[in-house]
């Protein structure tokens, strides 16, 4: 019953030759390559093989130095870095406030998207995105051979176990506070010998910190402004506990209703979603001073039935955060330096009759982008006209 | 005697052919190759032409493609085999290697391990030790309905995963979760190609070891115990055959589906249900719908799509073809 002939062609013959074949060549590429965890090197061809040889020197050569990254390897890279790859998302600006970004040669795709930038750097259109979400682009980056690559750690195992290109370590933005923001900008400022343009940011986003606090500072406990960060076009995306936005928020006298003291409610001692969707009924249990929301328009908000016993609601508190290269809601250096300013006169515009937030961005822009922005593009960045997708849409 | 699978020998043949091919193709093809180069010149710099200038891209090849094309063959025939072998140890059309809720243990214990840590190693030893363990308590649940069984498994793990992305960091490690769950062979370096395609190697020895004891089994137990096999033995061996590729095809590129429903049933439609034939045409087959896939995502569509979107794209409208033609190969013609 169950005989077939198998024929003149055997498909088990092939399959273990294929196989076999597949092996032989896996353990003779392996054998002429470094161990994966090495990511310096140079690059020296043997010329018996076919395959190239690296060889991994264990002092840098007069063209490279040994460097820390932020989480602690020791690397060696090219004393002149001339073609960087960039894999991470928060870290994207970082090349222009260091002032090297025509240097960058592969970058996110989210950092291509930004229309401002587009407009203020249109060479980065033209380049290659070294990951489109979390997938790397490995062939791309490949190509344009970068001489080194600034990554997250996960990304920089990827690619250091598939190229031999130098790659530093990034620690992972998490947490996003504003130490975090200064040490990788100061981590930069190290990789290139720009220590010089890193201390400025800091001294920027300090100075923007100690006036806030100077005039929010006597403001008493208990008469500070409740602010709700309402994120997503549900409004209802918060992030709740201690991370950077609720830091933001205390540096602008304020509080994130979702940070959980126990006037709020939220349990901080459990495990708590970094951005977790809540219900209106708890928005309204918090009945914050302030809503601030980053997509969609206030006006949907103010007209809803369902959200008008709220404070905020019923006084017209509720405000649209500005968006720059990025969105101001995620940790980047352009949020980390600017945002405590904007919250602090939006939430006490008494206090700050002499402040103006749009000069504060005027002179970020100019400093660290060497851009001096249009009203027009300044209107952009405060009410979102300039990004369509964003100003009006529900 | 006339024989029912006519196109049999043809489809063998094409399919080789098909896949000698496609391993050419999938070492010369790809954006990384420098504009100047055409494919043939793209041949001789990967086979020796070891001019300074090219020495990144040489690299490129030996450390990526190499290692990718591997793995997709590896784990493209382990998987459509699997397949096979499940599909007529248990008599039932429907399952896949994922059976014992591999998949879903695996891809738990990988995002568990892609919240707390960076290191790769740990991340896939996490996603291999969870596949296996998931196989075994699955299988000491209850040994008769295993496919019952795996569901339930599957969803409490699944479940667990959701959990996991929900507490993940939106920015950072949600999406690494997300796209390790849908599988890529972007990441595939030769460092953990060596280690996983080890284990799936030695799954595919085993099934095709085995593969005559699929036929007695899917003529049901009786059967099988009057020709002298004890259809519980089989049974353990080709699950854990089973188990060993599935585990280390989630540790190594993350979830792929359909390859190990849709390949079994397209051969079978070509080459009858004698699984001493249909599982070594599987692995040939397999193996070549994976890397053209692959080849797919590096060359014609953007960015690095993962590889798991396309296997269902195309797998599921050519599975549903199958089903309108018919004929779907399970008959046993003499």
């Amino acid at each position: 019953m169950y005989i077939v002939k198998t024929g003149l062609f055997n498909p088990s013959v092939l399959l273990v030759t294929v196989i076999a074949i597949c092996i032989v060549s896996g353990c003779i590429s392996s054998w002429n390559t470094p161990q994966p965890a090495s990511n310096t090197g140079t690059i020296t061809s043997d010329t018996g093989m076919a395959t190239p040889v690296i060889t991994i020197p264990r002092t840098p050569g007069p063209d490279s130095r040994f460097f820390t990254d932020m989480t602690g390897r020791t690397v060696i890279i090219p004393r002149n870095i001339s073609r960087i790859g960039l894999l991470s998302g928060p870290i994207a600006q970082l090349p222009y406030i260091i002032g090297v970004s025509d240097r960058v040669v592969a970058t996110t795709e989210n950092l291509k998207n930004s229309p401002l930038l587009r407009q203020m750097d249109p060479r980065i259109a033209t380049l290659p995105s070294s990951r489109v979400s979390s997938m790397i682009n490995i062939e791309e980056i490949s190509r344009v051979q970068p001489d080194l690559f600034i990554c997250s750690e996960l990304d920089g195992e990827v690619i250091s176990r598939q190229l031999s290109v130098p790659v530093v370590y990034v620690a992972s933005n998490e947490g996003g506070g504003f130490n975090d923001t200064k040490e990788q900008v100061r981590f930069f400022g190290r990789l290139f010998s720009r220590e010089d343009r890193a201390e400025s940011y800091c001294r920027f986003l300090d100075a923007g910190l100690q006036m806030v606090s100077n005039r929010t500072g006597p403001i008493p406990a208990d008469q500070r402004k409740r602010v709700f960060f309402g994120f997503g076009p549900s409004h209802l995306s918060t992030f709740p506990g201690q991370n950077f936005i609720t830091e933001r928020a205390g540096a602008a006298g304020c509080v994130n209703v979702a940070a959980g003291n126990n006037e709020t409610g939220v349990n901080t001692g459990k495990i708590v979603p970094p951005q977790a969707e809540i219900s209106l009924e708890q928005v309204i249990a918090w009945d914050p001073d302030i809503i601030v929301i980053d997509t969609g328009n206030v006006s949907g908000i103010l007209q809803d039935p369902h959200w008008q016993t709220i404070k905020a609601v019923r006084s017209g508190n509720v405000v649209l955060e500005p968006e720059g290269i990025f969105r101001w809601s995620r940790p980047n250096p352009e949020s980390a330096a600017i945002y405590s300013v904007w919250l602090a006169k939006t939430a006490y515009p008494e206090r700050f009759t002499d402040v103006n937030p749009e000069d504060t961005i005027r002179a970020f822009y100019q400093e660290f982008f060497s851009y001096i922005l249009s009203d027009e593009q300044m209107d952009g960045i405060l009410h979102r006209s300039v990004n369509g997708s964003v100003a009006g849409s529900p | 005697m006339t024989w029912p699978y006519g196109f049999r020998n043809y489809f063998i043949i094409a399919s080789s052919a098909l896949l000698l091919t496609l391993v050419v193709v999938s070492l010369v093809v790809g954006r990384g190759n420098p504009s100047s180069l055409d494919p043939l010149t793209v041949l001789s710099t990967v086979l020796g032409n070891n001019s300074q200038e090219y020495s990144s891209f040489q690299e490129l090849v030996v450390n990526v493609r190499v290692p990718r094309t591997i793995a997709a063959v590896i784990v493209g025939a382990g998987l459509a085999m699997s397949g096979a072998a499940v599909q007529g140890a248990y008599r039932n059309p429907l399952v896949s290697p994922y059976i014992l809720g591999i998949t879903s243990g695996a891809g738990c214990a990988a995002a568990c391990a892609l919240l707390f840590t960076s290191s790769l190693p740990a991340i896939e030893l996490a996603a291999f030790a969870g596949g296996l363990g998931t196989a075994m308590i699955t299988y000491g649940l209850n040994r008769f309905t295993q496919v019952l069984a795996g569901i339930a498994v599957g969803m409490f793990f699944g479940s667990l995963t959701a959990l996991m992305k929900f507490l993940a960091d939106p920015a950072d490690r949600l999406p690494a979760i997300v796209f390790w769950l849908m599988g890529s062979f972007s990441r595939v370096s030769i460092a953990d190609a060596i280690p996983l395609c080890t284990v799936i190697v030695l799954g595919i020895i085993l099934l095709f070891l085995y593969r005559w004891q699929v036929n007695i089994l899917s003529m049901g137990e009786e059967s099988a115990e009057s020709l002298g096999v004890k259809p519980r033995r089989a049974r353990v061996v080709i699950l854990a055959a089973t188990a060993l590729i599935a585990a280390g095809t989630v540790a190594l590129c993350g979830v792929i589906g359909w390859v190990g429903l849709v390949i079994p049933h397209i051969c079978r439609f070509f080459c009858g249900p004698d699984n001493r034939l249909l599982i070594p045409v599987c692995a040939v087959a397999g193996g070549a719908y994976l890397l053209a896939m692959d080849i797919l995502i590096r060359t014609v569509l953007p960015g690095e799509m993962p590889i798991g979107i396309l296997t269902a794209l195309v797998g599921a409208p050519l599975f549903a073809l199958l089903l309108r033609n018919g004929r779907n190969g399970w008959e046993g013609k003499t």
